[in-house]
């Protein structure tokens, strides 16, 4: 018998005895075998999407870390285990590779503020992008996004993710709410 | 004489000769092979997409005024051969075809007084030889806080024949020198576009 170079597919070459049904049957059972092995390895997109309404109250200080209600989607094992019970504010991706994320929130207008900062952090900061705000309220809902890349090591132990508001509010009141936010991540390339 | 099914896999048909038939099984299954090794080849190319992600430390003075294409000092991740600071420190190309997810994260200096910075993605395929795809912009307000952050993010087309250099250009109008400082830059395929794979 011979197989083929790649797949290993047994045929019968030149001397073999002729057993058509048998070589058919060999031949049929490896390449099921060897499809369904592939077939396996095509999962979901690996993604996570974690949101909430519910308003966050923020005036403790000057930086906050954001707080998610729902987990929307958790596709292809992308969380670890103790990662994925809600509400939470920091996530472990589960697959070593290099990873996308992207956080927005929605925020009121506040008077007397100068800047807002919403960064993507995890041992160490991965992206930050920075607003000027409109120092009047003739207008309402601000929102900011942030999207950055980083190799997470999926251990399951480490390497979180989590996203932090920062500004300089000058506290004309003293709790603010932040409102409609998301964290979201999926895996661009496996390591 | 064999036929072949519409994905060329070959068969023997019920006329061809009995002799033939130990020869036709290594075509049919060789074919088999073909197509099934093609299929897993495909999906691992879908699960390491060409990405690359560079970043830098070290301050990068941009002048009043001037465009500055920022400097890269480390290649963090490069699974496409997508960049090589050794030779060029300002770039990533895009080298096979495909619809690509760019974008960086910026820190510069801050400065006293009201100004405006911009971080500019630029595409060396685009018309005219660079295309202002995509422009985040931020402003310094005072010296407080420590940084200003600027996140573009565009998308950019490569055809997979001609090579795209895309960079990132920072300018500011501020009446001294500020400093790019923390920053990283990062490219991902996320579509094949038209054709391929």
């Amino acid at each position: 018998m011979g197989v083929t170079p790649n797949r290993g597919y047994p045929y019968p070459d030149p001397s073999s005895p002729m057993r058509i049904t048998e070589d058919l049957q060999a031949l049929a059972e490896a390449y099921d075998a060897d499809l369904k092995s592939v077939q396996d390895t095509v999962q979901q997109r690996v993604m996570f999407r974690a949101t909430a309404s519910a308003r966050q109250a923020y005036g403790a200080g000057a930086t906050a870390t954001v707080s998610y209600d729902v987990l929307e989607e958790n596709n292809g094992g992308a969380l670890a285990a103790g990662s994925t019970s809600m509400p939470r504010d920091t996530f472990i991706p589960n697959i070593h590779g290099m990873w996308m994320f992207t956080a927005t929130v929605s925020y009121p207008q506040w008077l007397n503020i100068g800047w807002v900062s919403l960064e993507l952090y995890s041992t160490f900061l991965v992206a930050s992008a920075k607003a000027t705000e409109m120092p009047n309220n003739a207008d309402g809902n601000r929102t900011i996004s942030v999207t950055g890349m980083q190799e997470m090591t999926g251990t399951g132990t480490g390497n979180s993710i989590r996203a932090i508001l920062t500004t300089n509010v000058a506290g004309t009141r003293s709790v603010f709410p932040l409102f409609s936010r998301s964290l979201t991540g999926f895996l661009v390339a496996r390591i | 004489m064999p036929a072949n099914t519409p994905l060329g896999i070959s068969y023997p048909l019920y006329s061809d000769a009995i002799s033939t038939t130990q020869a036709q099984f290594q075509d049919m299954a060789t074919d088999m092979d073909t197509l099934v090794q093609q299929l897993e080849d495909r999906l691992t190319a879908a699960s390491t997409r060409p990405t690359c992600k560079l970043s830098g430390i070290a301050n990068q003075l941009v002048a009043p005024a001037t465009n500055v294409t920022v400097v890269w000092a480390a290649e963090d991740f490069d699974n496409d051969n997508m960049a090589n600071i050794g030779v060029n420190a300002t770039r990533i190309q895009l080298i096979d075809q495909g619809i690509y997810l760019v974008g960086a994260s910026i820190a510069l200096s801050n400065t006293l007084g009201t100004y405006g910075v911009s971080a500019t993605i630029v595409n060396s395929a685009g018309v005219g030889g660079g295309v202002q795809t995509m422009r985040g912009v931020s402003s310094n307000l005072d010296t407080t806080p420590g940084q200003t952050y600027i996140n573009p993010q565009s998308m950019v087309y490569a055809d997979g024949i001609t090579t795209v250099d895309v960079t990132v250009v920072v300018r500011q109008n501020s009446a001294a020198g500020i400093n790019i400082q923390d920053r990283n830059f990062w490219a991902t395929k996320v579509s094949n576009g038209g054709g391929g794979f």
